[in-house]
């Protein structure tokens, strides 16, 4: 095996994953010196009673939760977490859980930083100040889905985003009783964003042997269980499983650039207000076809984290590259009654393709020319093959 | 911002959960003494502990405990579940009331509860290791084969424990940890 003559992995986060996790937070945060959380959840979360189940981790071990605030749903801004940092004092509470995805967890790093820092504000963060200490401790509770940055260090706050190591949680719990999605579209659309970020943090020129087992392990979870998760999001033993492709998806997407898809689906879900991943849907198969059309260089290895040994050993070398593309969009088609297919069904303007090549290309420091993203963003609105 | 719609949380408390855990502890706790006079694996193993031995195995944050000590005589001795004026030098915690109910119930093996960072050990871990060995013993005797197949590492072969030895061992056992000495433990540790 190949090592690299220098690469960086960082990984701040522990994954604890099984049945009952849930009753270990009390232990977890008592191991950071922690006693009183302040719960950040979404609303839907509270509203379908998985809270309940959430409060009664606590019994029996002394800990007052400093409170439940559940305004979050499916925006993250500012105001929110200035809210909870109000409570969050008022009640004397030392560290946070954010129970749900994306936005949640967002508003809960972002309150993190301004009752950690005492900043009153996030702009000097924003506009690039380092953070420049461990945060309080925060424990990420994974409910239903992900949105594919909360086990990393981004924070993705009123449409900015920023980036520190110190932003990652300390913990990440995924429990049976928790991890189940909500509907088809809900695991369909994790199941995409972990798919994309393991798929772009295998793209780079070299990947570390580190990234490589990250990948590895969350293509093999989302191959075996992809299908079965989306088509009965209820499904424990498959929704454990994504929960754990998105989570190592997503430490692997921290450890490597940016992917064009990503790049491009979030900037066009900035745009029209619909969630990344749906996008990532839409332009996943033209990017596949466009590398492949290009002769550009996709590693075997991601036809043997996809098929397996047996299958990815009895096939011809020169193949590989082929299948393994094949192999995505097998996958990809899983999600064709969850997610919508074209960029017409996602009410993308057509003007407003190339502000959002531009601004991609842009966030990759041209690393992707906007002409590249402006022809994948156009191929896929007009349903074009490369 | 009203904050008062977001009130403080006091989670309760499972009673019942808590009850099964202390009678399982205080059963397992009597046949640990009962086996480290009956059974001669238990006794070897009890040889190699240190003398001056008291440990506690009990739920995290508040119990319920069992503890044991070691004796002059080199036997095993359950001193209940008090933890007050003992010197205790190894505490054998389980993370909280769910995993001790996995761990009693026999959903999880204690070799697995171990295995997933169930138990918290502070003190000496290879006395640790060989009270767990003890106590997959002690499962032997107290349980039926198909129970104690889900809770010890490896079920003992007909060479390492015949059934005569079993049986033996189980019915002596049984009568000396619910026997006399049981009421006697019990009223010593109330008053």
């Amino acid at each position: 095996m190949h090592i690299p003559d220098y690469y960086e992995f960082f990984n701040h986060l522990k994954i604890m994953s099984g049945k009952r996790v849930l009753e270990s937070i009390p232990s977890e945060l008592a191991s950071y010196d922690a006693y009183k959380p302040l719960v950040i959840a979404d609303k839907s979360i509270t509203e379908s009673g998985l809270v309940k189940k959430f409060i009664t981790a606590f019994a029996d071990t002394g800990m007052t939760l400093g409170g439940i605030y559940d305004e979050v749903r499916d925006y993250a801004g500012i105001s929110l977490a200035l809210n909870a940092e109000v409570i969050f004092r008022e009640r004397g509470c030392d560290s946070i859980i954010a129970l749900g995805s994306g936005p949640v967890v967002d508003v809960a790093k972002a309150l993190n930083v301004l009752v950690s820092e005492n900043s009153g504000t996030l702009q000097p963060y924003m506009d690039g100040a380092p953070i420049g200490k461990h945060l309080k401790p925060l424990i990420y509770v994974y409910a239903c889905c992900s949105m594919g940055l909360e086990a990393t260090g981004y924070l993705s706050i009123d449409n900015r985003v920023m980036k520190s190591d110190f932003l990652f949680p300390d913990v990440i719990m995924i429990d049976p009783r928790l991890a189940p999605g909500c509907c088809p579209p809900c695991a369909a659309e994790s199941a995409v964003i972990a798919l994309d970020h393991a798929l772009g943090a295998g793209a780079g020129p070299e990947p570390s042997p580190m990234l490589d087992a990250y990948i590895h392990a969350a293509l093999r979870f989302l191959a075996e269980n992809m299908k079965k998760g989306v088509k009965k999001p209820g499904d424990k033993a498959a929704s454990m499983a994504l929960a754990n492709a998105s989570a190592m998806a997503a430490v692997a997407f921290y450890n490597s650039k940016p992917g064009m898809v990503h790049l491009l689906a979030v900037e066009l879900a900035r745009i029209t207000g619909t969630s990344a991943g749906r996008f990532m849907r839409v332009l996943l198969p033209y990017r596949m076809a466009y590398m492949l059309s290009k002769k550009m260089k996709i590693r075997d290895e991601l036809y043997l984290a996809l098929a397996g040994f047996d299958a990815y050993s009895s096939t011809p070398e020169g193949e590989r590259t082929r299948k393994g593309i094949e192999a995505v969009l097998d996958l990809l088609n899983t999600t064709k009654k969850a997610l919508p297919q074209t960029m017409k069904e996602l009410n993308v303007p057509r003007h407003q393709l190339k502000n959002a090549a531009e601004a991609a290309s842009a966030a990759s420091g041209k690393f992707f020319t906007a002409a590249d993203c402006l022809s994948l963003l156009e191929h896929a609105w007009e349903g074009k093959a490369y | 911002m009203n904050t008062n719609k977001y009130p403080e949380i006091k989670p309760g408390s499972k009673f019942i959960k808590k009850v099964y855990c202390f009678i399982m502890l205080l059963i397992v706790g009597r046949a640990i003494e009962a086996a480290a006079k009956t059974d001669k694996v238990v006794k070897k193993e009890v040889e190699g502990l240190p003398n001056d031995l008291c440990f506690y195995l009990g739920v995290m944050p508040s119990g319920p405990y069992m503890v044991v000590g070691k004796t002059k005589e080199g036997g095993m001795k359950y001193l209940g579940w008090n933890l007050v004026g003992k010197k205790i030098n190894l505490r054998m915690n389980i993370r909280n009331i769910e995993a001790a109910i996995q761990v009693f119930t026999f959903q999880e093996s204690t070799a697995t509860a171990f295995a997933h960072d169930r138990f918290v050990v502070e003190g000496d871990l290879p006395t640790a290791t060989a009270i767990v060995r003890i106590l997959d013993i002690v499962e032997v005797y107290l349980l039926p084969k198909i129970i104690t197949k889900l809770a010890v590492q490896r079920y003992p072969k007909w060479s390492e424990m015949s059934p005569f030895r079993k049986w033996t061992g189980r019915f002596i056992i049984y009568g000396r940890a619910l026997g006399y000495g049981l009421v006697k433990d019990i009223i010593t540790n109330i008053l």
